[in-house]
Order: C-alpha cells, then sequence, then structure tokens
C-alpha cells in the first residue's frame, strides 16, 4: 500500500479493479466460458472506491457519542459541502471516533475531498442586540481540499 | 409544566422537520440527542400492526407512542445512529416526519447569594453593588447590557470542574483560608502545605498580604454552588498560591520567574501571570518559553494605562512577547466596550474578557490611617528634632500647605492643596535647607484596633537634595521613640524628583497591631544645599486576615482571570488538548464584538460555551491507494 501527500493539489490515481483472484475471471481470460454475455459482465470493471484517513481531532466531543466525521466529495473543485456526497463516520466506542473511511462506487474521474468533525455540543453565535444563539450540534469548518483522480483503464 | 414545555419543543421542532429529514445539511446542524432513539410520526392512516411492521424491516423497534403528539418514540437495533436511521426511514409511505429525541437540559445555575451579582458570568444588566466590607468602591458606568458575559451557564452543563488542569496564580498570594476558596487550592504534599510557595519571603507560606491575588482566585474557582458567597468560573479547581508580588503588587524579575519555574516544576497547565512592565526581559522572556517547551499556558494581561501595547512608546511586557503559549487579555466593561483603563493592541492583544466591577473573596478586612482624609495627621502630634554641627542651625521640620498643578507638579497656585511634613520648614519655593544638620520628626501611631497581620505605610514625597552628598531617609519603631535611633531604616533617598511627587511604599508588617513610630530624617553635609523634601498623603494601611470578606475590582488581570479559567475548564473537558488546541479554541469561539475592531487582535471577546463547542478542522487528510 502506497501513501499519496495530504497537502493542497495532492493528486492519487485510483484504477478500478477486477477481482483477478475470482474464479469467473480467470474462465473468461482461458475461455473457458462461452456465454458471451456472462464474460462481458464479469470483465466489466468493478466500481472502485477510495479510501481515505486522517489526524484524529483532539476535541472529546468529537470522539463521543454523538460526535464523528463526515468526508464530503464532489468532481468540482472548491466545491460547497452543502450540496456534496457524503459518508458519515460516527463516533462508535472507544478513545476515538474512527479517523478512516471509504467512499465506495465511484465513476471514473478526478474527485475532491474534503473532511468535517462534528459533535452534539450546542454552537453558539452572537446576535445583535447582544444575544448568543445557540443551536444544538457543532462542526468544524472542512478540512483542506484534496484531490483523488480515478482512471478508467476499461476492460481487458 | 414539564408536559406543556415537551409539547412546545416538540412542535418547535415538528415545524423544521419536514425539511430536516430531508435535507443533508440541516441534518447534520442538530446534534444534541438521544444516541440510538428517534420519533417517528406515521402517517394518520398507518395502522399499528404498519408501524411495527416498517420498522422492523429498518431494524427498528417501536417502545411506545408519545400522548397527544402522534409521536412514536422508536428504539434502533443492530447499533444503527440515528443519522442512519432517518435515512433509511424517510422515503417510507407510511412516515410523515422524523426526528431524534432531542435532549434538553436546565440551565446551570450555582445557589451562592453573590451569584446574581456576577454580571461577568451572567449580565442581566443588573447594577453591581459593593459588598458588605469590601474596601475598595463600584466603578462608575455601572451600567450593564443583559447577554454580554461570557457564556458559562451553557458551559456548565458539561463542566463545572477544572481540577485536571491545576492553575498557578503568580500574583499576590492567595487567602487559603478563604471560606470560598479552601476546597479548590492545590495539593501541594508536606513539602507545600500551603498550597504554594512565598517568592517574596522566600518561604512556603504564600498567604495574600494585599488581596488581589485572592480576588483573581475566587474569579477563577470560588467554589461554585456551595450557597456560599460568589462562583467561580470553574466549580472545581486545583489553585496553586505562588506569591511573586509584595504588599504593593510589586515583583522583580527574581520573583516572577522562580514563581514561573515553581509551577512548571509542580505541573500546572495554566500559570495567571497579572504582571506588566515596560521593559524588555530576556529573563522573564526565557522563563516563559520554559512553560512552553512545558506545555504549560501563560495568561497575562494587557496593562491598565489607557495606552496601545503596539505602540513603540508605550511596550508592555510580557504581553508582547510573541510567544506561542502566551496570550494578552484585555479588559471589557459591563456593556462588552473596552474598559476605560485597558490597554488595547491590534498586534499584541488577544482576548477580550470581563475585568469590571467584579465581586470576588479578599484577603480581610481593610483599615487606614489616612492622611489624606485626616489632615490633622500630617499637622500634629510630631516630635521635631535637630541636632546641627557646630556653627550651623537648623530651620529643621515643619508643616505646610503645599500646592500642585493638575500634573501634580509643586506650583505656587495650586489649584491642589495637600497637608506635607516639610524641610525647610518654611517650603516655599525659594527657602533652601539648612547644612550641617541632622533633622528628625517622628511620630507614634496605635496600630491596635483592628488587630491587623499585615501594615503597610504609604506616602508620596518630593525631594530635592544634593546628590550623593545630602540625605532623606524614612525609618520605623515597634513601639515608641526616635526610630533612627532604635528602629529599622526604610529608605535612603538623594536627588531630586524634578518637582513631582513620588510614591514610597513599605511593608511594616513588624509594626501591625502595635504601637509604631513612623519617622524622616534629612541629613546634610556642610556645603550645597536646595529645596529640601515634601512628605505627604502619608497613610498606614492595615489588613487582618478573615475568611469571609469580598471586594470589588477592576482590572485587566481580572479579565485575564476569565482567560485562565476557561483554559483551565477546556484542557479539563478535552483530556488530548494541548496548549495551541486550548488558544484556539478560545479565540475563535470567541463572540465577535465589533467595538473591539482595531483594538485588539480578531475583536474577540471570550465566550465559555463557545470556545467548548469549537471544533478544530480536521488535518492530515490522505487518500490510499490500493
Amino acid at each position: 500500500m502506497h501513501i499519496k501527500g495530504n497537502l493542497l493539489a495532492t493528486q492519487t490515481k485510483i484504477y478500478p479493479y477486477f477481482n483477478v483472484f475470482s474464479k469467473s475471471f480467470w474462465m473468461c481470460i482461458l475461455g473457458i466460458w462461452v456465454a458471451q454475455a456472462a464474460c462481458i459482465k464479469k470483465l466489466t470493471p468493478l466500481q472502485p472506491s477510495i479510501q481515505l484517513f486522517w489526524s484524529a481531532n483532539h476535541e472529546k466531543a468529537v470522539n463521543s457519542p454523538g460526535g464523528g466525521y463526515r468526508v464530503y466529495y464532489s468532481q468540482t473543485p472548491g466545491f460547497d459541502i452543502t450540496t456534496a456526497s457524503w459518508v458519515d463516520v460516527p463516533y462508535q466506542s472507544g478513545l476515538n471516533a474512527p479517523t478512516s473511511t471509504t467512499i465506495p462506487n465511484l465513476s471514473p474521474g478526478s474527485y475532491y475531498i474534503k473532511v468535517v468533525a462534528y459533535a452534539a455540543l450546542p454552537s453558539v453565535t452572537r446576535t445583535q442586540p447582544p444575544s448568543i444563539q445557540t443551536t444544538a450540534g457543532t462542526q468544524s469548518a472542512p478540512s483542506i481540499e484534496i484531490k483523488t483522480i480515478i482512471q478508467n483503464r476499461g476492460p481487458l | 409544566m414539564k408536559l406543556f414545555l415537551l409539547c412546545v419543543s416538540v412542535a418547535l421542532h415538528g415545524v423544521a422537520l419536514k425539511s430536516w429529514a430531508i435535507s443533508k445539511d440541516s441534518f447534520f446542524g442538530e446534534k444534541d440527542f438521544v444516541p440510538g432513539e428517534i420519533l417517528v410520526q406515521f402517517r394518520s392512516t398507518t395502522s399499528s400492526t404498519s408501524k411495527d411492521q416498517t420498522l422492523i424491516r429498518r431494524s427498528s423497534l417501536r417502545m411506545h407512542d408519545i400522548n397527544d403528539t402522534g409521536l412514536s418514540r422508536v428504539i434502533l437495533l443492530n447499533d444503527q445512529n440515528v443519522e442512519q436511521a432517518i435515512q433509511s426511514l424517510k422515503d417510507d409511505p407510511h412516515i410523515e416526519s422524523i426526528q431524534p429525541n432531542f435532549i434538553y437540559r436546565m440551565a446551570k445555575t450555582p445557589n451562592d447569594p453573590l451569584y446574581p451579582q456576577g454580571w461577568s458570568l451572567k449580565n442581566t444588566g443588573q447594577i453591581i453593588t459593593k459588598p458588605a466590607g469590601a474596601w475598595d468602591n463600584i466603578s462608575l458606568p455601572n451600567i450593564g447590557v443583559a447577554g454580554n458575559d461570557i457564556g458559562i451557564e451553557s458551559a456548565w452543563d458539561y463542566i463545572t470542574d477544572c481540577q485536571e488542569a491545576p492553575i498557578a496564580i503568580l500574583d499576590t498570594g492567595i487567602n487559603y483560608n478563604h471560606i470560598d476558596l479552601v476546597s479548590n487550592l492545590w495539593n501541594g504534599g508536606t513539602a507545600f502545605p500551603n498550597h504554594g510557595y512565598n517568592f517574596i519571603d522566600g518561604n512556603n507560606d504564600p498567604m495574600d498580604q494585599q488581596g488581589h491575588g485572592t480576588h483573581l482566585a475566587g474569579i477563577i474557582a470560588a467554589t461554585g454552588n456551595n450557597s456560599i458567597g460568589i462562583s467561580g468560573i470553574c466549580w472545581k479547581a486545583s489553585l496553586m498560591a505562588v506569591r511573586v508580588l509584595d504588599t504593593q503588587g510589586v515583583g522583580t524579575t527574581a520573583s516572577i520567574t522562580q514563581g514561573i519555574h515553581f509551577a512548571i516544576q509542580n505541573q500546572a497547565k495554566i500559570i495567571n501571570l497579572s504582571v506588566t512592565g515596560s521593559t524588555y526581559d530576556s529573563a522573564i522572556f526565557t522563563a516563559i518559553s520554559d512553560a512552553d517547551q512545558a506545555g504549560v499556558l501563560v495568561v497575562v494581561p494587557a496593562g491598565n494605562n489607557s495606552t496601545n501595547n503596539d505602540n513603540n512608546l508605550s511596550p508592555n511586557y510580557p504581553c508582547g512577547y510573541l510567544l506561542p503559549n502566551l496570550i494578552c487579555v484585555t479588559a471589557l466593561d459591563q456593556s462588552f466596550s473596552l474598559a476605560s483603563f485597558s490597554n488595547m493592541g491590534p498586534q499584541t492583544v488577544q482576548l477580550a474578557a470581563p475585568g469590571v466591577n467584579l465581586v470576588a473573596p479578599w484577603a480581610g478586612s481593610n483599615a487606614v490611617i489616612d492622611g489624606i482624609a485626616y489632615p490633622s495627621l500630617m499637622t500634629q502630634g510630631w516630635t521635631s528634632t535637630s541636632n546641627s554641627f557646630p556653627g550651623f542651625t537648623s530651620n529643621g521640620w515643619g508643616y505646610h500647605l503645599v500646592q500642585f498643578d493638575s500634573t501634580l507638579a509643586v506650583h505656587s497656585s495650586g489649584p491642589l492643596t495637600s497637608h506635607a511634613l516639610t524641610n525647610p520648614n518654611s517650603y516655599d519655593g525659594s527657602t533652601l535647607y539648612s547644612n550641617g544638620t541632622d533633622d528628625r520628626i517622628y511620630k507614634t501611631f496605635d496600630l491596635r484596633a483592628f488587630s491587623p497581620q499585615v501594615a503597610v505605610l504609604d506616602y508620596y514625597a518630593i525631594l530635592d537634595t544634593e546628590p550623593g552628598h545630602d540625605f532623606f531617609y524614612t525609618g520605623y519603631n515597634r513601639g515608641v521613640g526616635d526610630p533612627f535611633v532604635s528602629g529599622q531604616q526604610l529608605n535612603s533617598q538623594s536627588g531630586s524628583t524634578q518637582g513631582f511627587l513620588y510614591p514610597f511604599h513599605y511593608n511594616i508588617s513588624s509594626c501591625a497591631n502595635q504601637l509604631c513610630t513612623i519617622g524622616f530624617r534629612l541629613q546634610t553635609d556642610t556645603s550645597n544645599s536646595s529645596f529640601g523634601v515634601a512628605v505627604l498623603q502619608l497613610a498606614i494601611k492595615t489588613l487582618t486576615y478573615d475568611s469571609i470578606t469580598y471586594n470589588v475590582l477592576q482590572g485587566t488581570s481580572l479579565a485575564a482571570a476569565h482567560v485562565s479559567a476557561v483554559a483551565s475548564m477546556l484542557m479539563s473537558y478535552n483530556p488530548n488538548f494541548t496548549v495551541e488546541d486550548t488558544l484556539t479554541a478560545m479565540i475563535q469561539g470567541g463572540v465577535f464584538v465589533p467595538s473591539l475592531n482595531g483594538q485588539i487582535k480578531n475583536a474577540k471577546a471570550l465566550h465559555a460555551m463557545g470556545a467548548l463547542s469549537y471544533i478544530q478542522p480536521p488535518t492530515g487528510l490522505k487518500v490510499i491507494e490500493p
């Protein structure tokens, strides 16, 4: 496994994969299967996924029930997380919320990814005339956005 | 009543949740709810059996229906979280709406009787009144604006105990017997049985001989909810008393650096260092850097001179040290304006916090024998002696009404006047003192009235003598008689104050609860004389320790104390927090105060709940290539 960098404009190429360990893959390759439709199906690239990880936040509330992370992704650079797809990574148990996840079933192309930490503590905003409004739940600003590229090698 | 509130809350959320259930954005805006539970509003046509079948298909179980609301309380099975369950159920045709079972909490209010006076904790626009027995006075205008506070009540829902992050208070000491502090003191074991150390006198008794340090300790952690006095920001804490300032509130490089290292060695997490100075001091800088290496946060005040710390004409240290573990704080008044005395600094002052009209514990009860309010102190009962060299005659000490201009420089036409002891006795701006004489004047005071433990001599003097040849001395004596015969000399001064008043301050506590004789002396050689000495506004201030007195103070030190307390709260709540995390949370979680724009960096005021709920953006995001 090779880990690429984490800075803005970091670029990783992810290739769709065939399950080369499957019996059906090799039967098609060797022409043992004659039912063409079945072989075409078996040789169509699987929808790829990307695996991500990040550093654990230090806030107790992120690493407690009601806390966790959300990973947002989009094919638009500088995307707005409120309109993006996401994967939730909630706190489950133990000392920390998980700090890795997989985004499944991606089509080939460029993807931009950011992660947000959240917690069950109420968030605070100040309004005028002076009063403090609190709403249930708080979240961080998004992390630095990274880019990854999923390339399609096409069927063999 | 409870049912009414529940109905109101459910109704309020019900309005929002039609969109809430389908909007991913608002979905994650709401998080303070019971994990593993949701509330489901089924369509009115849905039978009880259909409800249960719908839920079981999604690994959920109906616990019961909530009377009159149409809501069913649902338990989530198979480790589903609330978000997943709502996503899973939201499109079901039997379901009208879904929401989490939100959590509501009673706002936590301590039962301390003076808590309603604590505007910095909860500003209701209340008028602050001087506590019974308080020595200092309320600052005007005593007008507050409701809501301008540090938002501590919300934070108290999550944490009131700050013991995990001990706070060293480097100040005048702490009255460790005060009833509102006694349970919140650092446990120094047998080595430090009085909860700290005294670097002024070099012993392990950091009892506060002034009151300022006790006041800060109370702001930080007067025991909360104990039905006594005030509530501190922390209800429980570990306060380390480190006496580095004397009875006048003055310390030295030596006392302060020792205090910082004491705090580091004894695992303090926060140092509240309420000192300001105008000179860059590399020893203090290095000591604070040492604290940085040890992961200790240092909180300092901006200063009380109404000046700009970022102006080269009035630099202020340690506020001006650009160190990553140092935060400099200025003071706000009850309407969240910069307090009139507060220093500003768009580059160096990082946060503002309350610092006006704050009631907190004090070291004891004060009294004063006062030559300002009672001029007879200066004009009656003094014994004057003159011992002239052969061939010389002294015109000696006398009493005189001295006049000043508004800059407190001596001026024959006023407008300010003060009774003074003077030598020469005709202190008129033209008469010179006598050569070849040793003139003394002294008076005995009875300091037994209040059985004080601390006594301090304060006065101002205008001095003009031949430098290095003619000397002015101050002395005191336990009991009666010439203090320059059997007492202790307090100072030896020669030269000129250029016509201006100069303050003098001495700890004469060995004279407390005694008859005490104070004396002044002008000793001259046989040549060259000048305008002499005027001693005025003499006062003997006493402090009698007790465990029940509260006082009201102003100052940026008090603002710094607020920040120290919230820092301790953050570190206690978040065991993994570094100094950097703590500072980031306090600054980013502070509330923006438009009037602070251009006055301090970020224009933010401390807000405890804002800091507690601030979440940093995650870092280190990487893709793992298969």
